[in-house]
């Protein structure tokens, strides 16, 4: 098929079809992940909340007001870093330490050094 | 002394420099492609843009346009007619066989019946013959009259060169799902399981995908498109709007169904954009957010428990599979590599996953898809053409992630950074990695790369089922 010979009509036609189909088709599955892993996620963290609390009854005593790098917590100031530790190092560090933490517990990164 | 000369003048016809230096043969063609090649090995050893790629497919590039290398040339089947006094042979069983012979049968009606005759053989067999002018075959005559006639022929097998055998891998669409296999047992989904809004930047950097699709349509329509030969198909227009996912892996998949002689071309233009995201992609997010969005910091993503980890690949294969089977191989794979590793049972073969196999598969994908790019099918105008569409498509894709940022950023109250959404074309970890460091400029203590992880590996598994659309689509 020479494309040249097709009317400015058809590709217009076929370039609107392929867009409209392929955008709707690439969002409908990804929101259908979405929705799905997003109440997945809450029915886990629900189970996780209700086995916790099963096994450990008595309230967790306040953890003191600190940088944290917990599972819930939010970083409100950084921790004590080298200059000479890149931000990523620090990222990844932090992640790491978030990622170690059993449900429940918080840790706390308050500094990262170069030895 | 002439006949050394003679010899001389034979060696140096004969050499791949005579060929490079025959301009009127198209020479010049092939020192454009190595100086091409060239170019390209110093982008990954000195700059080091994506070298575990670059590299290979360089130095492919650099082979394949070395004249009588022979690397890419295909192996060659073909059958050879018997001579008049090997037929004869062959009629009295008599050949002495060196190569394997194809016997073609070919029915003619019995109006030949005068072709038919019989003959006794040295042996003192009668065998029936039929004979075409001075050729003499075999032949058995039916019931009904017809006449079925027994042509020989040897098979003649010419070996194809090394990277031709490599690149079946290709053509056949193996090495990127084995990539994607590696690539899933490397890749933490935690990021996107914890906060799975992130699928939504995902599709949305899919964006430059189609509307690069639309722009490579058009293009034919332009004035100067016959005079360029520009006349892309709707299958090669699909292949270069892929560019847009920024997945190297899934551009070369779709390429090699849908339009395998715009390989080369498609592979280095996405391979080059991947290596460039940290110099395209700041300016247009920047451009793209205000000062405010980007300072916005993000609350610490939860923790994701194993569970939900083993059951994602699962889950994703299942759902996006049963949509899109065509998308199977990329998704199955990814998802495979990535229950290889959070399942922690098979820790050696997720290790092979990661390491061995990818680097293997890294190196004949490499060299195969450079050795692609011959002066022959490369140095076209329609070249510079899928280099300008897929730097558009990987531009818009960006501009889609970050604007749907922004959308999130107002539907949430400023709780979501705009510049993750950049991350979500693909392009793991670096388009993440830019993300963080834009979003550092405004506030150094803002940790965005695990945020930004998650659109970046929902990009992976949105290019997929892009291709998986356009395959089905177009395949």
């Amino acid at each position: 098929m020479n494309l040249l010979a097709v009317s400015l009509g058809e590709i217009l036609s076929d370039v609107g079809l392929t867009t409209v189909i392929g955008l709707v088709v690439v969002f409908f599955v990804l929101v259908l992940l979405t929705a799905i892993f997003k109440v997945f996620g809450t029915v886990m963290s629900r189970g996780e909340k209700a086995s916790q609390s099963v096994r450990e009854p008595a309230p967790v005593a306040p953890v003191a007001a600190a940088p944290m790098v917990g599972n819930t917590q939010t970083v409100s100031s950084t921790p004590e870093v080298s200059n000479s530790i890149p931000p990523e190092t620090v990222a990844v560090v932090s992640a790491a330490v978030a990622c170690m933490a059993p449900a429940g517990k918080q840790y706390v990164v308050r500094g990262i050094h170069k030895r | 002394m002439q006949q050394f000369l003679n010899a001389l003048a034979s060696l140096w016809n004969d050499s791949g420099l005579a060929r490079l230096l025959n301009f009127q043969n198209g020479g010049w063609k092939n020192l454009i492609m190595i100086a091409v090649a060239c170019g390209l090995l110093y982008l990954a050893i000195k700059k080091q843009f994506e070298p575990l790629l670059l590299l290979p497919i360089a130095f492919g590039m650099l082979l394949v346009n070395l004249p009588l290398s022979g690397v890419m040339d295909p192996q060659r089947n073909s059958m050879v007619e018997f001579t008049e006094t090997e037929l004869v042979q062959y009629v009295e069983g008599t050949y002495e066989q060196v190569y394997p012979v194809y016997e073609q049968k070919v029915t003619v009606s019995s109006e030949y019946g005068a072709y038919v005759s019989t003959m006794k053989t040295s042996a003192g067999d009668v065998v029936t013959v039929f004979r075409d002018g001075t050729k003499l075959y075999k032949a058995d005559i039916a019931t009904d009259g017809t006449i079925t006639v027994t042509i020989p022929m040897w098979q003649h097998f010419e070996q194809g060169g090394l990277f031709w055998y490599l690149y079946q891998g290709v053509k056949f669409g193996i090495y990127p799902p084995l990539i994607f296999l590696g690539i899933g047992a490397m890749t933490d989904f935690g990021p996107l399981l914890s906060n799975p809004k992130s699928f939504l930047l995902g599709a949305a950097a899919q964006m430059g995908i189609f509307v690069t699709y639309v722009g490579a349509r058009f293009l034919n329509l332009l004035p100067f498109a016959e005079a360029w030969g520009v006349d892309f198909t709707t299958r090669q227009a699909a292949s270069i709007a892929i560019i847009g996912g920024a997945d190297g892996p899934t551009a070369i998949f779709l390429t090699s169904k849908l339009a395998p002689e715009l390989l080369g071309a498609i592979a280095v233009a996405a391979y080059s954009y991947m290596a460039l995201v940290p110099i395209i992609q700041p300016p247009i997010m920047r451009a793209l957010t205000t000062k405010k969005e980007r300072a916005v910091v993000m609350t610490q993503l939860r923790t994701v428990s194993k569970t939900e980890k083993i059951m994602f690949p699962v889950m994703v294969s299942v759902i996006c599979v049963l949509f899109l089977p065509s998308a199977a191989p990329l998704i199955g794979m990814l998802m495979l590599g990535n229950l290889m590793r959070e399942s922690g049972v098979v820790d050696r073969i997720s290790k092979t996953a990661q390491n061995e196999l990818m680097n293997i598969v890294v190196i004949f994908l490499g060299v195969t898809v450079g050795a692609t790019a011959n002066a022959h099918n490369f140095l076209k105008p329609t070249t510079l053409l899928i280099i300008a569409l897929g730097l558009i498509a990987f531009s818009i894709g960006t501009a889609g992630g970050v604007l749907f940022g922004k959308l999130m950023y107002v539907f949430s109250g400023g709780k979501v950074n705009p510049l993750i959404g950049a991350a979500g074309v693909s392009a793991v970890p670096m388009a993440a990695r830019v993300a963080q460091k834009v979003g550092q400029e405004e506030d150094s203590s803002n940790y965005l790369l695990m945020h930004a992880m998650g659109p970046n590996v929902a990009g992976v598994i949105g290019s997929a089922v892009a291709a998986g659309v356009l395959l089905t689509l177009f395949g």
